[in-house]
């Protein structure tokens, strides 16, 4: 039995926070959530973790800055940046970095799932591999 | 008896014979008389017992010789015997008789009359029964052997004799005659004589039977006296009776009842009831007698009239009754009572009334006669009338009567008569009328047309008119006319009605004298008012109480007044206010009686409140019998002349105090002897003489020394004329010795009609004058070039008029007038077109003193501004009051404000547009979150309802989170909406802390994108205070904007902005902003507010200088410093809402 993907979802905004666990949970995925970005690194599941959902305007560190210590650590996570500030500058910077996916507030269900698809698929395909 | 006599004298005689024969027969005789005692007291048997003893003792003592005698004569005894046996049987014989006897009395002792019987000769009572005793009181015993009318004494309506030989002729006499009882009282009896004979024919007694017949004959007598006094009743009383038959056929009347309608009985009887009414009336006499004939028993009454048989009327009351008799005859009983006396009074009392009203209502007696005629006619029930009169205006002498006014009854016809009254005239004594007319007495006529007196009998006959009465009009004893009436009845003379109509008559006098009083008195009063109404002169009528009851046009022309503003009003109401108390107390005096005329000025008041002098005299009308006593006023209007005396006192008084307080002398002196006449005080205190001491002056004696012969010839060649004054400067001597200045105005002052030439003049002391010219030249010329070459504009103007009056150089300047042109100008036509209302309201309130900023419109046409002083310099003694202007030019100090505040204004929108797109990315932001979590939520319900197993708990878990976030995205909207806004400011009482809540909400985003970490400590329990939400929050965005910035731009420090809310000392709430940037400048924290001050790179230097402005609008402040240990803190502090300043707030 394929074991399910884990997806960490990382915003300050409460909303946005609870909506997405919901809809990750409704497409067969288990969500993780997380107020902060210091909560997800704090956390000992977060090897579990196969994708990391998190905004990029957070009090204290941002998504981006998270991406950033996720791959200094070693162990990255494909990372998919949510913005509510469109900033296209920000947008290039975050993809040359590695970032899988950057999408802005308000996003459809289709670019999200776009996005997971893209960010799961290698990793689901390397554990099929393996 | 009688046979007991003769047997006793038959006994005797046997006795006799015996005792001379023998012994025997004196024993005989013993024996008889032992029967004959029997036969007394022993019934018939015991009489034959003893009859039968006495014979067998006698036989047996002759037959017996025991006794001896028996040789006696057998005969003898036999004698005896057959004696004493014939005695026996005489006695019971007698005793047989006298038994039928006694039975036959008994049976008349059983019978109730009384009977007796009398001797014939003496009237001796023989027999008296039973009856005589009950009747008569006495016993048979005292009865019997009295005188039978003695006893009785009886009172015989005949002569004894006489029946006495009636009862010899015929035996017996029958008759009542009046006996009287033993106790006295009469008995009236029927008594029955009859004669008894005795054996001889002979008249022996008189056998008397009565009857007592005393209560048959009084019952007798009532009766006889009742149906008499019925009789008298019916037939005298003063009622009539009738009875009538249900057809209306008299049955029977009573005597009186005939004779009140001039009838036999007999005449009556039989004929029908209706006869003796009125034709007109025989309908409601059916009807009446049909109600009495509906109920049986039942009384009715009613009131009709009557027709005597000689045709006059009687007035009768009728009760009537049906009743039914035996045999069923219903018959109708009516009883008339004549109420003629009475209706004719009631009649009288209704002319006399009538007629008093109709005079009472009518004008003239032309006019009330008609009414007069017919309520006397058919109140008196006459048939004609006529009003005779005679024309006293156009023949006073000797007029004639003419008839004036004629009255019929409505059913009456009789055109001829009145034809012939109309063309008849009478004369005094002619006719009757004529008669009436000057005797001044009423006269009845019975029958006018027998009357050989009344002239127009022919006619009256033909109309049917016959009993007539003609009664005077009188006033007092003069006959003013007559009036007459007729009627078709003949009518008994009633001196009732007579005295009425001479009543009525004296009453029409009465009425006349009153009428012609009237027109005379109208006459009079005519002329009167005529007077009063073309009066010149004004004319009131006044009660005592002092309101107008007349007031005639000359009056009202005076007063300005219609008539009604007049009367009615009280004198004093027209009074002026300051005579009203005299006023009232001259009416008090009228009242009392104390005044009876005056006359005084006073002042009244016109309409339109202006005075009129008046010369009143009033006088008091007494009161007479008919009117009250009233004030008659003659008004003359001395108000010219009242004006022109006070003006010429009071101009005379002007002139006397000018004279007298001015402060130059003035002094008169006769051109005769040139000595002063008058001098005023300013002239006394410039000589140092007093007035009484100039008198004893001439000009010339306290004139100096060195000015006297100039005066002198001044004096005389204006004495001479035509010159008629001079004025020089002259020098007094005063009289201390010191030399006086003067300016002298000398002038001659002609005759006049009442003041002969004299001369005056006028001293001006001049010597200060002439010592302080030359100080005053000295320094009016330093003030006047002071004045003009000041670098401000001063100007004076007029106080009245407001024209300029000088204008120094820098105000001909400014203005761009000259000083002449100005003096043409008023400062309002100089005054700038939009300050000319603010300037006009200062003038109106007399504003001065303070600095005024106003534009002025230049001669060029350019706009002045300057700020303007104004001042008031009081008169002085050479010059009035006037006003005085300072005038500092500040048209280019202004423009350059006017271009800030421009500037200002402009900025201050601009930073709002700025603040908005400063924070466009995180209004992007808070707007994106919640759709964003919408979108996400919507999403993750269509998964989770899409699943195999529609999972419906996370479904609605999702549309409530939708719910939520999509509330949460309009609430953003509406805090931006709130503060883009455009509104008018609006003040509200809000929380601080809610709108710092926020505001922090609307700049969050914008501080995390930055890096700066908020804390926030407000204060709970916070008062509200009243603001303008908006601008209060631009402020703080404002603030938490600048602070963002002051940290994002020093660099890698800490970024902490701290957002305090909290009261001070004040009580005011205040608003902290603390920051860790690089802080102030402590020498720049003042400039920090002025507009365009700035730190940043792209600042333009206006959000602090508009943030302080809305602080201090709202009556707080905005202050910056230096936080510890670094950074800047601003405080903005707002009064709670109780202690805003009076002109903000609610």
């Amino acid at each position: 039995v394929p074991r399910k993907a884990v997806i960490a979802i990382v915003d300050d905004d409460h909303s946005v926070r609870e909506a997405l666990t919901s809809l990750i949970r409704s497409l067969g995925y288990v969500a993780m959530a997380f107020e902060s970005a210091e909560d997800l690194l704090k956390s000992k599941r977060r090897r579990s973790v196969s994708c990391v959902i998190a905004d990029v305007q957070m009090p204290g560190m941002t998504g981006f800055e998270l991406h950033n210590r996720l791959l200094s650590s070693g162990e990255p996570i494909p990372t998919i940046l949510i913005t509510a500030f469109p900033d296209d500058r920000a947008r290039e910077r975050a993809l040359q970095a590695g970032v899988s996916c950057y999408l802005t507030k308000p996003f459809s269900e289709d670019e999200l799932l776009a996005c997971m698809r893209l960010t799961l698929a290698p990793r689901e395909a390397g554990v099929r591999d393996s | 008896v009688l046979f007991l006599v003769v047997t006793a004298a038959l006994a005797c005689a046997i006795f006799v014979a015996e005792m001379m024969t023998s012994e025997k027969l004196t024993a005989a005789l013993f024996y008889v008389l032992v029967v004959l005692f029997a036969a007394r007291f022993c019934n018939p048997r015991g009489v034959l017992l003893v009859g039968a003893g006495c014979v067998g003792l006698t036989v047996l003592a002759n037959v017996s010789p025991i006794f001896g005698g028996a040789e006696a004569s057998a005969l003898k005894t036999m004698i005896g015997a057959a004696v004493i046996g014939l005695t026996t049987f005489l006695a019971l014989q007698s005793r047989s008789a006298e038994a039928t006897l006694r039975e036959q009395a008994g049976l008349l002792d059983l019978t109730h009359d009384s009977i007796a019987a009398r001797r014939f000769d003496d009237d001796v009572i023989t027999y008296w029964n039973r009856g005589a005793e009950e009747l008569y009181g006495w016993s048979r015993a005292e009865a019997v052997g009295r005188v039978g009318s003695e006893l009785r004494k009886t009172d015989i309506p005949l002569p004894l004799d006489e029946i006495k030989a009636e009862l010899l002729r015929v035996g017996r006499w029958e008759g009542e005659l009046v006996n009287n009882k033993r106790d006295g009282t009469p008995v009236l009896v029927t008594s029955r004589w009859s004669l008894r004979r005795d054996r001889h024919g002979r008249p022996a007694e008189i056998l008397v039977t009565s009857n007592d017949i005393t209560e048959r004959k009084r019952a007798e007598q009532a009766l006889r006296d009742s149906e008499e006094q019925w009789r008298e009743v019916f037939e005298h009383n003063p009622v009539m009776y009738f009875m009538v038959s249900a057809t209306g056929t008299v049955l029977s009347v009573n005597a009186f009842g005939a004779a009140q309608l001039g009838y036999t009985v007999t005449e009556l009887i039989g004929q029908s009831v209706l006869s003796v009414f009125f034709e007109e009336e025989r309908e409601l006499v059916k009807s009446h007698v049909a109600t009495c004939l509906g109920e049986l028993g039942y009384p009715h009454s009613w009131e009709i009239r009557k027709i005597r048989k000689d045709g006059t009327v009687l007035w009768v009351r009728e009760n009537g009754k049906a009743v039914r008799r035996s045999g069923d005859d219903v018959i109708v009983l009516i009883a008339c009572e004549d109420i003629t006396e009475r209706k004719r009074g009631e009649q009288r009392v209704a002319a006399a009334y009538a007629v008093t009203r109709v005079l009472a209502e009518a004008d003239s007696l032309a006019a009330a006669a008609p009414e007069m005629l017919r309520a006397i006619g058919e109140n008196l029930e006459w048939d004609w009338g006529a009003l005779w009169n005679f024309d006293r205006e156009r023949e006073p002498e000797g007029a004639p009567l003419r008839c004036d006014c004629l009255w019929r009854a409505p059913d009456i016809e009789a055109a001829e008569f009145a034809a012939v009254t109309r063309q008849r005239t009478y004369v005094p004594d002619e006719g009757m009328l004529g008669q009436v007319w000057r005797s001044a007495e009423p006269i009845w006529m019975v029958d006018a047309t027998t009357e050989p007196q009344f002239l127009r009998a022919a006619a009256a006959a033909k109309a049917g008119l016959h009993s007539g009465v003609i009664f005077p009009i009188l006033l007092d004893t003069e006959p003013l006319g007559v009036v007459e009436f007729f009627s078709h009845a003949a009518r008994e003379p009633d001196p009732e009605q007579l005295a009425t109509l001479s009543a009525i008559g004296s009453q029409i006098g009465q009425f006349i004298k009153r009428r012609r009083a009237e027109a005379g008195l109208r006459a009079s009063e005519e002329r009167w008012r005529r007077l009063f109404e073309t009066s010149a002169a004004g004319m009131a009528l006044t009660r005592l109480d002092g309101v107008f009851t007349a007031a005639n046009p000359a009056l009202q022309q005076m007063l300005g007044r219609a008539e009604e503003e007049i009367v009615g009003h009280s004198v004093l109401e027209l009074n002026s206010e300051d005579e009203r108390a005299a006023t009232a107390e001259a009416l008090t005096k009228y009242r009392s009686g104390w005044l009876a005329e005056r006359q005084v000025q006073k002042k009244y008041l016109k309409k339109d409140g202006a005075p009129v002098w008046l010369n009143i005299t009033t006088t008091l009308v007494p009161a007479t019998e008919t009117a009250a006593p009233f004030l008659q006023s003659v008004y003359m209007d001395i108000t010219e002349r009242v004006h022109f005396e006070a003006a010429l006192r009071a101009s005379e008084e002007r002139w006397r105090a000018m004279v007298e307080t001015a402060p130059v002398g003035i002094v008169t002196f006769d051109s005769a002897h040139r000595r002063y006449v008058t001098a005023n005080r300013s002239f006394q205190l410039m000589t140092g003489y007093a007035e009484d001491e100039l008198r004893n002056l001439t000009p010339l004696e306290i004139t100096h020394e060195d000015d006297r012969e100039r005066l002198r010839s001044h004096v005389d060649r204006i004495v001479a004329g035509p010159q008629d004054h001079y004025r020089i400067e002259k020098r007094y001597r005063h009289r201390d010795g010191e030399t006086v200045w003067a300016d002298i105005s000398t002038f001659v002052v002609r005759a006049t009609d009442s003041t002969p030439a004299f001369l005056g003049a006028v001293a001006v002391d001049i010597t200060d004058h002439k010592r302080a010219e030359a100080a005053l030249r000295t320094s009016e010329e330093r003030w006047r070039a002071m004045f003009e070459t000041a670098p401000v504009g001063i100007a004076t103007f007029d106080f009245e008029r407001r024209k300029y009056l000088t204008a120094n150089a820098s105000f001909q300047r400014m203005t761009g007038y000259t000083e002449t042109e100005l003096q043409n100008l008023t400062t309002l036509e100089i005054t700038h077109e939009d300050d000319r209302a603010a300037m006009q309201e200062r003038i109106d309130t007399g504003a001065v003193g303070f600095l005024q900023r106003k534009r002025y419109r230049r001669k060029d046409g350019e706009t002045l501004w300057a700020d303007v002083t104004s001042f008031v310099v009081p008169a002085t003694d050479g010059t009035p009051a006037f006003r005085g202007t300072v005038v500092v030019d500040i048209t280019d100090r202004r423009r350059a404000e006017e271009a800030l505040q421009q500037a200002e204004a402009d900025l201050a929108r601009l930073n709002r547009v700025m603040i908005l797109g400063e924070m466009t990315a995180t209004i992007a932001h808070e707007v994106n979150q919640p759709i964003a979590a919408v979108i996400t939520n919507a999403n993750a319900g269509l998964r989770w309802l899409g699943a195999r197993q529609p999972d419906l708990e996370e479904v609605r878990q999702a549309l409530g989170r939708i719910v939520r976030d999509g509330t949460r995205a309009g609430e953003v909207i509406r805090r931006i909406r709130a503060l883009a806004r455009k509104l008018p400011p609006r003040q509200e009482r809000l929380d601080i802390n809610e709108a710092i809540r926020d505001v922090i909400s609307l700049t969050q985003t914008e501080m995390q994108r930055n890096g700066v970490q908020l804390h926030s400590r407000l204060a709970g329990g916070l008062p509200l205070v009243s603001a303008d939400r908006v601008q209060l929050q631009q402020v703080m965005i404002n603030l938490i904007v600048n602070a963002i910035e002051a940290m994002t731009g020093a660099g890698d420090g800490p970024r902490e902005l701290t957002i305090v809310s909290g009261t001070d000392n004040a009580n005011d709430v205040l608003v902290e902003m603390q920051d860790t940037g690089p802080g102030l400048d402590p020498e720049k924290v003042d400039q920090l507010f002025q507009s365009f001050y700035t730190t940043k790179r792209d600042g333009i230097g206006m959000g602090l200088a508009i943030s302080r402005s809305i602080a201090e609008a709202h009556g707080g402040r905005l202050m910056a410093a230096r936080n510890r240990p670094r950074g800047a803190v601003f405080r903005l502090t707002l009064p709670i809402e109780e202690t805003l300043p009076g002109g903000r707030g609610r």
